[in-house]
């Protein structure tokens, strides 16, 4: 009985998965297909993989099958990447709750605090850049290297170089 | 069995403690009775980890359902061979995996330099046993993995429950390269604790000269090797498990491993200044610190849950535990290297701006900018709910965009920076050494632009790995020609003795090589195709070049799962090429789906199949199949990373001689 019922749940979750491609399917041509990846990598999972829905692997995956579902359709419906992305934000609902607006994005926005997520790198690239010219020019300078003291042969402990002829040999 | 765990743990951890004092006391008193004390307890401590963990995979393999841990990630029917790598499937038998591995490198530095470094190696095992204390403390009062599973009966008491099965291995860990790629990444990142304990040694004892960086250079490289083959292994598991078709995500929990990663690999590269010039001795100190504590960090991002990933298992109070301990051994970082600031400075100074200490100074700046760019993008959305209240998530086209151009940059550094010589550079020599590696990466890039690809980053891609390849063949052929002129060796054989004289040199030279091989394959993701069909069975598809025949469409049955799958004969271009066979499993104990990717790889590209299930006349498998160019050589490149590296740590004469006149010489003040 058990082999039996757990045959039908492979059936039903096969079934359920064969929706749940990572892929666009075979409706779109190659530009909406572009546009397909394209709308995908800007959009989270929200299953909570957190992972972008390009990425997100699970099987059945409750959220990846219904978003990209939708967006197959808004693809062929010849809505634009803004159109699409705007509808995720603002009016997708993932099991009842209400959008959840920008965290649905796979990049912070470009405005706001969010815009230190993009410019900090680069303002911190900066900074380094300055110090380590600044280090450069500081340390700058011809050197006066120390003779190195060479040990004579005569001063180095005789077991030594029994040792050392040992291990040469 | 579980008892024996607990009290093997409680031991470790005392015994740890004692380790601690009794090194740091036997120091600062001379007394090297209470060293050896030390030394002998550290040994006690890897005894007992290993009794404790041998306890953990003992009730693994017996299916001792009693414990919490056992029943949550394994179960009854599950291959033995997965029951001993549910060792590391969840919070706790993953921090008994870092405690184990701790006391591995504990024992055999320690074992290693029982009769060396008599004033640093005290503070060396002083360090290692505090981090082992913390872990095992973890272990012990946070996420115990003997813990029992217990049932409250109705008149209040407990007693211990024991289910009849377990709730089975997460399906995503059912694959060979789980049992290696945790413990290779933990081997690296506890690796790196040792390079850490010679640097607190060092600061401790005021032995700052280049002493400690020659003595834990091999550790260091050894974590190193360990840390990219655990990150590259990690890709390899993505790739060929979770079914998408690619090995990188930027998910946290990959982050966290490359963060350590990136400054380990300016650490590498920076101690170099210091053991030719006696330079920056404070910026090394402050790199190995930081590899620790991103190290520490990363456990603590896969363990906390404070940032969400598929990897982390967001439980209990174990993120507080670490986050007091990360600013507990900041602090102490920081007082150390303020108080020794005046032994810290620099002996010599920079004879131009010009040279290969200042490229060396460059490469570092843009590895921290890098690991910082990663750092951000995995903390950001944190900070942005603390600081707006608003959730965010950063995913991996945030990653690429900032991450790209850095990468590409530190590219080219691989090539230009061995152009530059010690001290000084003048600008007709570099030219000089420019030339030639130019004149081919723009030849070879004006035929790619043409016949190949005109994809930015793609383009710059192939034409740095031009370049640095290059660069890279010119130094192999000028010091071969050297050997052969000066010693009337045959080609091959100075090119084997080249590297085998200068084993550092080369060696790096060929790990350079490596990653420009790995670039190659990350480039290739710029082809990456995708596409999805319903096949049924004695049906052909055509995609691309692939001609595609189902078989059969089939069913199989075992005690761990139940799967439908396909078998496809797959040809290219009118030749047989495969018979691939994807599946789709259902798991018995967890009840949890998995597919199972069919690959079949290739210098040029792979093929990848994943059969997701059927349709909804049950007739029709319905297949994803991606074509992904260039991969294989993303993994090529991991094997030669791993022989440049071994290069790297074979010893070289000179090195075995010096340590035989410092042994000598301590053994002779020791009886004086």
């Amino acid at each position: 009985m058990r082999t039996i019922s757990f045959v039908l749940l492979l059936i039903v979750a096969g079934s359920l998965a064969a929706q749940s491609e990572t892929a666009h399917s075979e409706k779109l041509s190659g530009k909406q297909a572009e546009l397909f990846k394209s709308v995908s990598d800007d959009l989270i999972c929200q299953c909570g993989c957190n992972l972008v829905l390009t990425q997100c692997g699970h099987v059945n995956c409750p959220s990846a099958v219904p978003m990209r579902e939708k967006i197959e359709e808004m693809v062929l419906a010849g809505k634009t990447k803004q159109e699409m992305l705007s509808y995720f934000m603002n009016e997708y609902s993932f099991r009842g709750k209400p959008p959840v607006g920008k965290a649905i994005l796979s990049q912070p926005d470009t405005k706001g605090f969010d815009l230190m997520a993009w410019l900090m790198p680069f303002v911190l690239f900066v900074v380094f850049l300055g110090v380590v010219v600044y280090v450069v020019k500081k340390i700058s300078g011809r050197t006066v290297e120390k003779p190195v003291a060479v040990e004579s042969p005569a001063e180095m402990d005789p077991r030594i170089e029994e040792e050392l002829k040992k291990f040469e040999s | 069995m579980n008892e024996l765990g607990n009290y093997a743990l409680i031991l470790a951890m005392a015994l740890a403690a004692f380790a601690a004092l009794t090194a740091v006391i036997g120091v600062r008193q001379k007394r090297g009775d209470l060293i050896l004390v030390a030394q002998r307890s550290v040994y006690a401590v890897f005894a007992m980890v290993v009794v404790a963990s041998g306890c953990l995979i003992y009730l693994l393999v017996t299916s001792d359902m009693s414990l919490e841990y056992v029943a949550s990630y394994t179960n009854v029917d599950l291959p033995v061979f997965y029951k001993v790598t549910a060792f590391w499937a969840g919070q706790s038998g993953s921090l008994l995996l870092w405690s184990l591995v701790l006391a591995i490198y504990s024992f055999a530095v320690t074992f290693r330099y029982r009769h060396q470094h008599g004033e640093l190696m005290p503070y060396v095992i002083a360090t290692t046993m505090v981090t082992q204390i913390f872990f095992l403390a973890l272990n012990l009062f946070s996420s115990n993995p003997f813990d029992e599973l217990h049932s409250v009966h109705a008149d209040g008491t407990s007693h211990v429950f024991m289910p009849a099965d377990g709730r089975g291995l997460n399906p995503l860990l059912q694959h060979p390269a789980m049992i290696i790629h945790p413990p290779t990444l933990y081997m690296g990142y506890v690796g790196f604790v040792i390079p850490f304990a010679f640097a607190i040694g060092a600061l401790l004892s005021g032995k700052l000269d280049d002493h400690w960086i020659k003595i834990s250079r091999r550790w260091t490289l050894v974590a190193w090797l360990f840390q990219s083959a655990g990150i590259m292994l990690g890709g390899w598991w993505a790739y060929v498990e979770l079914g998408w078709g690619g090995y990188w995500a930027w998910d946290p929990v990959e982050n966290a491993s490359l963060m350590p990663w990136l400054t380990g690999t300016a650490f590498l590269h920076s101690v170099m200044i210091q053991e030719k010039r006696n330079m920056f001795k404070v910026w090394n100190v402050t790199l190995i610190v930081a590899t620790y504590l991103l190290c520490i960090f990363g456990t603590f991002l896969t363990r906390s849950g404070v940032v969400s990933s598929v990897h982390s298992f967001a439980q209990g109070s174990i993120g507080k535990f670490f986050m007091t301990y990360i600013v507990i051994a900041l602090c102490a970082s920081v007082y150390l290297v303020i108080h020794r600031w005046p032994m810290l400075k620099n002996e010599n100074r920079l004879d131009s701006a010009i040279s290969r200490e200042s490229s060396f100074l460059f490469n570092n700046l843009v590895l921290l900018i890098s690991c910082f760019a990663v750092l951000w993008g995995t903390i950001f959305p944190v900070l942005s709910e603390a600081f707006t209240g608003e959730k965010i998530v950063i995913g991996a086209p945030f990653f690429n965009k900032v991450n790209v151009p850095i990468g590409l940059f530190l590219l080219f550094l691989t090539g230009a920076g061995p152009l530059f010589a010690w001290r000084k550079t003048s600008l007709a020599s570099l030219k000089k050494a420019f030339l030639y590696p130019t004149i081919v990466a723009l030849a070879g890039g004006v035929l790619i632009f043409f016949f190949v690809t005109q994809h930015f980053y793609g383009l710059v891609s192939f034409i740095l790995t031009i370049f640095v390849g290059t660069v890279i063949v010119i130094e192999f052929i000028k010091g071969a020609q050297a050997r052969v002129k000066a010693n009337a060796e045959n080609f091959m054989t100075a090119l084997k003795n080249l590297t085998l004289k200068n084993k550092r040199r080369y060696g790096g030279y060929i790990v350079h090589f490596a990653m420009v091989i790995i670039f190659i394959g990350i480039t290739g993701t710029i082809f990456n195709y995708e596409t999805k069909f319903e096949i049924a069975q004695g049906q052909t598809t055509q995609v691309k070049d692939y001609t595609i025949v189902c078989e059969k469409i089939g069913f199989d049955d075992n005690a761990n799962y139940q799967s439908q799958y396909a078998v496809l004969n797959v040809s290219k271009s009118g030749r047989f090429l495969a018979s691939m066979k994807p599946e789709f499993r259902m798991y018995k104990a967890s009840e949890q789906p998995s597919t199972e990717v069919a690959l079949q790889k290739g210098l040029q590209e792979d093929l990848y199949i994943v059969f997701t299930g059927l349709d909804k006349t049950q007739q029709r498998a319905v297949i994803q199949l991606y074509i992904n160019p260039l991969v294989t050589w993303l993994w090529i490149g991991t094997i030669v990373l791993v022989a440049g590296t071994l290069i790297c740590l074979l010893p070289n004469a000179q090195d075995e001689r010096t340590e035989i006149k410092t042994v000598k010489k301590e053994t002779i003040a020791e009886k004086q």
